[in-house]
């Protein structure tokens, strides 16, 4: 377990340095410039060269490269371009926000999504199957930007639950935190609800054809037991692994719902550095996420494990 | 003395996209105490859906639709729910055709065990951990002591099915389910087990309801044949009046066909079709009108196609639905 | 349809300024010192030092904390701040300045000519890294006379040199050195102005508080010139990026005032938020949009050509269509606000589909594809450019729009690499500086006679011989069309009714001293 836990580890190593000279590449080779971008459609042509020169852009790609890859393998993701802050200190100011809000759109999405899809399953091809079919087909239909938008409207206009602007972190203030990042959460988490439900509930449909089923049934088990014992165990398997995919999207992903509710996340900080083309601050973004990606399907499939034993490492 | 079960004109239908299924059409046999009855017949005649029916388990879209199913004299089809939970796997248990995918293979065979008397035995952990080692070892599974934290991918297809047949005798049934529990085992080793299942149900006296394909084995071990052909009981009788006087064509073909035991084991007989007849099994969604068998049989009159034949006595346990058999009154 | 575009973006104007005087009328009833703002703002603060931002939105906030020598009236004159007087040499090589007596930084300690010598030296240092540094590069030397005396020696003769010490962006802020910490960074920032800097939370907000102590120029109110008293004591001023959140926020009173009310709320604004204690200002703005041709690329090259465009597209539905009508239609580089601006400037051709046949036929055009270069980054530059495609297909030309990535669009402008390219750009009060950013299109190079009638009218401060200059160039413009100029947007400010003296400039600053509650 340990050793396999280690060995996935130091495979990361060679994953990484592919991800940094492709980041590397893609970021350089899109067009724009960020001197330009830095000073806009007001300075003269000179005055772009001296910030392209201060900013080391006018050496040879390969160059750039090696000076940015060197000072990385020493743990040093340079500087932004545009504010001038070490990029890592942003990374690690900035994800705390967005591992807060993934994980509470995660857990309440599971809280969700895990019952109703067992639901469906059990009265499979019934009304109430329908209903949730509908419903969880709305989930992965609709923009997350409307979707927020309607949220602050009906529960922060209409109802004054909850705060339309501002942000205080959970590490900060607890509980205001968490008036804070409950609509964000919920919003970006019912996507999410709406993908695991259907991944439950198909996967539950799968199984209960089984023959295990069947045979948990012939033993006198209720319907309920089968259910959530024999069938769920099985049928969560798959359904982890969709989590995980979903999990790791969002790190990166949730740049809307971070938009929306004005919360200062890392995609937020990735689109603007993009916007920007804050080379060394989209570099070590990607690089991290990718890193923190890496970690979380490593986690899935330790996790897989405990739901299918037949797994082997 | 009831009859342990007595399974009176079952119909169990499919209700499917394409037309109704009546994979089960007016069955009826039954099995004595500690008797042991094999029911044959070709692939999809409804032996399992039989089997299934007893349990009240058809699975959807199929549904009983007709007949009578008596348990020690209870009439099953009037249990509710609640009460047919407390059958299963108490007083009737199954054992199903593929240890492969029977076992659940995210919890460990002594969970699962421990699971099927819990259910039904107000008894500690302990207690139903004992009593599980103790039947594991009757069934001969090696060292039962570790095998219950094995998950069920670590034992082999013959100990799993011994795994099946320890948890379905756990608690002293009076009607085990039998559905091919051999056919999916290596050759070697299907004497062992089906040797091992007979002892045991003999030692508890419990009666068997044994599905298979291969005659050799109920030769061997029936008490009494039940011969299906597409959802309908064509013939039945002790093993000896089948096996020396079969009165219906499709019983005699299916006897033609019989290999010898030892070609049986050479030829991993039992993954082929043991036996050839012409012609195709009807739809069981277009059944014909007459007797379901007339289109393959060589011997058919007229009245084959136009009307279903009933069951004619051909001695106090002999009976053939055939309208060659017909005996007046 | 033509005049009611007209009498839409008219109606906009007007409501602006009837609003705007009203705001300023309940200013002069006795105003209560007191209270807490909270502003609205549509990013975060990018940084902390004057001297190193090159961000619009850190001049709307920093401009409370800190003060440059001079600055601008609502006219967008040069009017005194920390400099009480001045005088140019005859030759505008060198320019001496009277700084005000009494000053103080937020410190206590009195602002001296020495603090303005070491500000000048900070900002012009090329380790301080102002991306818009090289607008002050013709300061060669600053000297401090005596202690409240200064002087500016440049390199080059420069009349308009005052407009460079009241830039906006950045403000030329006089700092005292304290304000600096060991690695030459400010973290907390002390100015002279009329709040003081308390915290920064990135991300969350910005705090000032009221300086009670402020020593503000003598005279009325009048833009950032005159009386700057404040009188709110905390101010908090919260990032709200998302505009439709940001109307929310103001609904529910999070925050006080919104500084760019989405257009898109106005009517909303009318039938129901008008009733619930929301007030909207509409100022016009000095932001203006265009359309710039490749004078050095097939087809745009022809002047014929241009012409034809000229003639083929309706400004008052490009306006509308962009702006929803809250925007003033002006075909001129200069502002309506401005001095400079003349019957002249106001000359456009009027759409004329004829003429555009005719000129296209003379130029030779047979449907070759025209590319208008924009991006979806700024609405109002896609907008514009999907209604001049449709307007230019009516007249026979085969238009194509392309929409880039803002970096994108930016590296065509400055490569000079595009046939059409639907921009738009920031307040430019002075006619010199905005004909100096239209060089981009290559007008200079191709009409060397247009370069020579700015660089006369950059020499010379005679503004009366600046206002035929200008509308020369206009006049030239209109025979040569390098551009095509659009409208200038209206600011959309809404604020609760409590919030009193608020106003924002033509150039999009909003003003938080003078401005009280009434809670
Ligand atoms: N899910 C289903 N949907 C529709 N029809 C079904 C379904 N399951 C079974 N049937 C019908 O029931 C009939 C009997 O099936 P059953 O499983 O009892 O056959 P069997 O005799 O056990 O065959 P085998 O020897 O292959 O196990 C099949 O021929 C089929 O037509
Ligand atoms: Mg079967």
């Amino acid at each position: 377990m340990l050793a396999y836990f280690l060995k996935r580890t130091v495979l990361m190593v060679p994953t990484l340095l592919l991800v940094a000279l492709m980041v590397f590449l893609l970021v350089h080779l899109i067009p724009g410039d960020p001197a330009i971008v830095m000073v806009g459609a007001e300075a003269d042509p000179a005055a772009i060269e001296n910030i392209r020169r201060s900013l080391g852009l006018d050496q040879p790609l390969p160059i750039q490269f090696i000076d940015w890859f060197g000072r990385l393998l020493s743990g040093d993701f340079g500087k932004s371009i545009t504010s001038g802050i070490p990029v890592l200190e942003t990374i690690l100011e900035r994800f705390p926000t967005t591992l807060v809000l993934t994980t509470l759109a995660m857990l309440f999405s599971v809280a969700i999504a895990i019952p109703s899809g067992v639901l469906a399953a059990k009265f499979r091809n019934t009304g109430k199957d329908y209903l949730f079919m509908l419903v969880s087909l709305i989930g992965v239909s609709v923009p997350g930007f409307w979707l927020g938008l309607m949220g602050l409207l009906v529960f922060s206009v209409q109802l004054g639950w909850f705060p339309s602007s501002g942000y205080v972190p959970v590490w900060q203030d607890f509980w205001q935190g968490l008036n804070y990042m409950t609509l964000p959460s919920i919003t970006l988490g019912f996507f999410m609800a709406a993908v695991v439900a259907r991944m439950t509930r198909s996967s539950m449909l799968e199984v209960m054809r089984l023959e295990y089923v069947t045979h948990a049934r012939a033993k006198g088990l209720s319907e309920w037991t089968v259910l959530l014992k024999h069938a769920l165990k099985n049928a969560f398997a798959p359904t982890l692994t969709t989590i995980g995919i979903q999990y790791g999207m969002l790190l990166g992903g949730a740049v809307v719902t971070e938009t929306v509710f004005g919360l200062p996340g890392l995609g937020r900080f990735v689109v603007q550095s993009i916007y920007g083309r804050d080379y060394p601050a989209v570099q070590g973004c990607i690089l991290f996420i990718a890193l923190v990606y890496m970690f979380v399907n490593l986690a899935v499939d330790v996790l897989y494990k405990v739901f299918d034993p037949r797994v082997k490492f | 003395m009831f009859p342990v079960l007595k399974i009176d004109d079952l119909q169990t239908h499919f209700f499917t996209r394409t037309g109704i299924a009546k994979a089960i059409d007016g069955v009826g046999f039954h099995i004595d105490k500690g008797e042991i009855v094999c029911v044959v017949g070709e692939s999809g005649c409804g032996k399992s859906m039989t089997a299934l029916s007893v349990l009240r388990l058809v699975p959807h879209p199929g549904r009983i639709v007709g007949g009578e199913i008596w348990l020690d004299g209870q009439n099953l089809m009037a249990f509710s729910e609640r009460e047919m939970r407390e059958v299963r796997g108490d007083r009737v248990s199954m054992i199903f055709q593929e240890p492969m995918v029977s076992l659940n293979p995210a919890f460990t065979i002594g969970n699962q065990l421990i699971e099927a008397v819990r259910v039904h035995r107000k008894a500690s952990r302990a207690e139903a951990w004992e009593r599980s080692v103790e039947m594991l070892r009757r069934v001969d599974l090696p060292s039962p002591e570790a095998r219950m934290n094995a998950y069920p991918h670590e034992l082999s297809g013959g100990m799993r099915q011994r795994v099946m047949i320890a948890e379905a005798l756990l608690l002293d049934p009076v009607l085990l389910l039998a559905d091919e529990p051999t056919t999916a085992l290596d050759v070697t080793v299907q004497a062992q087990v089906l040797d091992v299942m007979v002892r045991a149900a003999r030692e508890s006296g419990t009666a068997v309801m044994m599905i298979t394909h291969n005659l050799a084995v109920v030769s061997e071990i029936a008490d009494r044949v039940v011969v299906m052909y597409a959802g309908r009981v064509v013939e039945q009788g002790t093993t000896e009046e089948i096996f020396t006087r079969p009165a219906h064509p499709y019983t005699q073909g299916l006897l033609r066909a019989i290999p010898t035991l030892s070609t049986a084991a050479e030829d991993d007989a039992p993954r082929q079709p043991l036996y050839e007849m012409g012609g195709l099994v009807p739809s069981l969604t277009d059944l014909p009108p007459g007797c379901a068998f007339c289109p393959r049989c060589s011997a058919a009159i007229d009245l084959c196609a136009a009307q279903k034949p009933p069951a004619f006595p051909l001695g106090e346990t002999h009976a053939a639905a055939c309208w060659l058999r017909r005996t007046e009154g | 349809m033509f005049t009611r575009a007209i009498t839409r973006a008219a109606h906009g104007v007007l409501v602006g300024l009837f609003l705007a005087t009203a705001g300023l009328g309940s200013a002069q009833a006795a105003p209560k010192v007191g209270g807490t703002l909270t502003f609205g703002l549509p990013t975060d603060l990018t940084k902390l030092d004057p001297h190193k931002s090159s961000a619009f939105v850190d001049t709307t906030i920093l401009m409370h904390v800190v003060e440059p020598l001079v600055t601008y009236n609502k006219k967008l004159e040069i009017r005194p701040l920390l400099a009480d007087s001045w005088k140019f040499s005859a030759d505008y090589t060198s320019l001496t300045m009277n700084l005000a007596k009494g000053k103080t930084f937020h410190n206590g300690r009195e602002m001296v000519a020495d603090d303005v010598v070491w500000s000048f030296k900070r900002l012009l240092d090329p380790e301080t890294k102002n991306p818009k540094r090289s607008l002050f590069e013709n300061i060669a030397k600053v000297t401090a006379l005596d202690a409240h005396t200064v002087r500016f020696d440049l390199a080059k003769p420069q009349p308009g040199f005052l407009h460079v010490l009241a830039n906006a962006n950045p403000i030329p802020a006089i700092l005292p050195k304290e304000t600096v910490d060991a690695d030459g960074n400010i973290t907390k920032l002390i100015g002279t102005g009329p709040f003081q800097f308390v915290e920064w939370k990135p991300t969350q907000y910005i705090e000032l508080k009221r300086y009670a102590a402020y020593k503000s120029p003598a005279g009325p109110k009048d833009g950032l010139s005159g009386d700057r008293t404040p009188y709110i004591d905390t101010l908090k001023m919260v990032p709200v990026s998302e505009e439709n959140v940001a109307v929310m926020a103001l609904l529910n009173k999070e925050i006080d005032v919104l500084q760019y009310f989405p257009a898109k709320y106005v009517e909303k604004y009318n039938k129901q938020y008008s009733k619930q204690g929301m007030v909207l200002s509409e100022v016009p703005g000095m932001s203006w949009y265009q359309v710039f041709f490749g004078l050095n690329k097939p087809v745009t090259d022809n002047p014929d050509f241009r012409r034809a465009v000229a003639y083929a597209l309706d400004l008052d539905e490009i306006t509308r269509a962009a702006y929803m009508g809250h925007a003033l239609v002006n075909p001129s580089v200069i502002p309506a606000q401005s001095g400079y601006y003349t019957k002249a400037q106001k000359t456009w051709v009027s759409k004329d589909l004829k003429k555009a046949k005719a000129l296209l036929k003379k130029a030779g055009y047979k449907g070759e594809e025209v590319v208008i270069d924009t991006t979806k980054n700024y609405a109002p530059m896609y907008k514009q450019a999907i209604a001049m495609q449709s307007q230019m297909a009516a007249a026979g030309i085969n238009a194509k729009v392309n929409v880039l990535e803002w970096p994108v669009l930016l590296k065509r402008l400055y490569g000079k690499d595009f046939q059409m390219l639907s921009f738009g750009i920031g307040p430019k009060p002075d006619p010199v500086s905005a004909y100096n950013y239209l060089r981009l299109s290559s007008a200079f190079d191709v009409y060397p006679e247009i370069k020579a009638l700015v660089d006369k009218a950059d020499s010379t401060d005679d503004d009366a011989l600046r206002r035929d200059l200008f509308d020369k160039i206009h006049l030239k413009t209109l025979d040569t069309v390098p551009w095509i100029e659009f409208y200038n947007y209206n600011y959309l400010n809404a604020y609760r009714d409590y919030v009193k003296g608020y106003e924002t400039l033509s150039i999009g600053l909003p003003v938080l001293w003078g401005v009280w509650l009434d809670k």
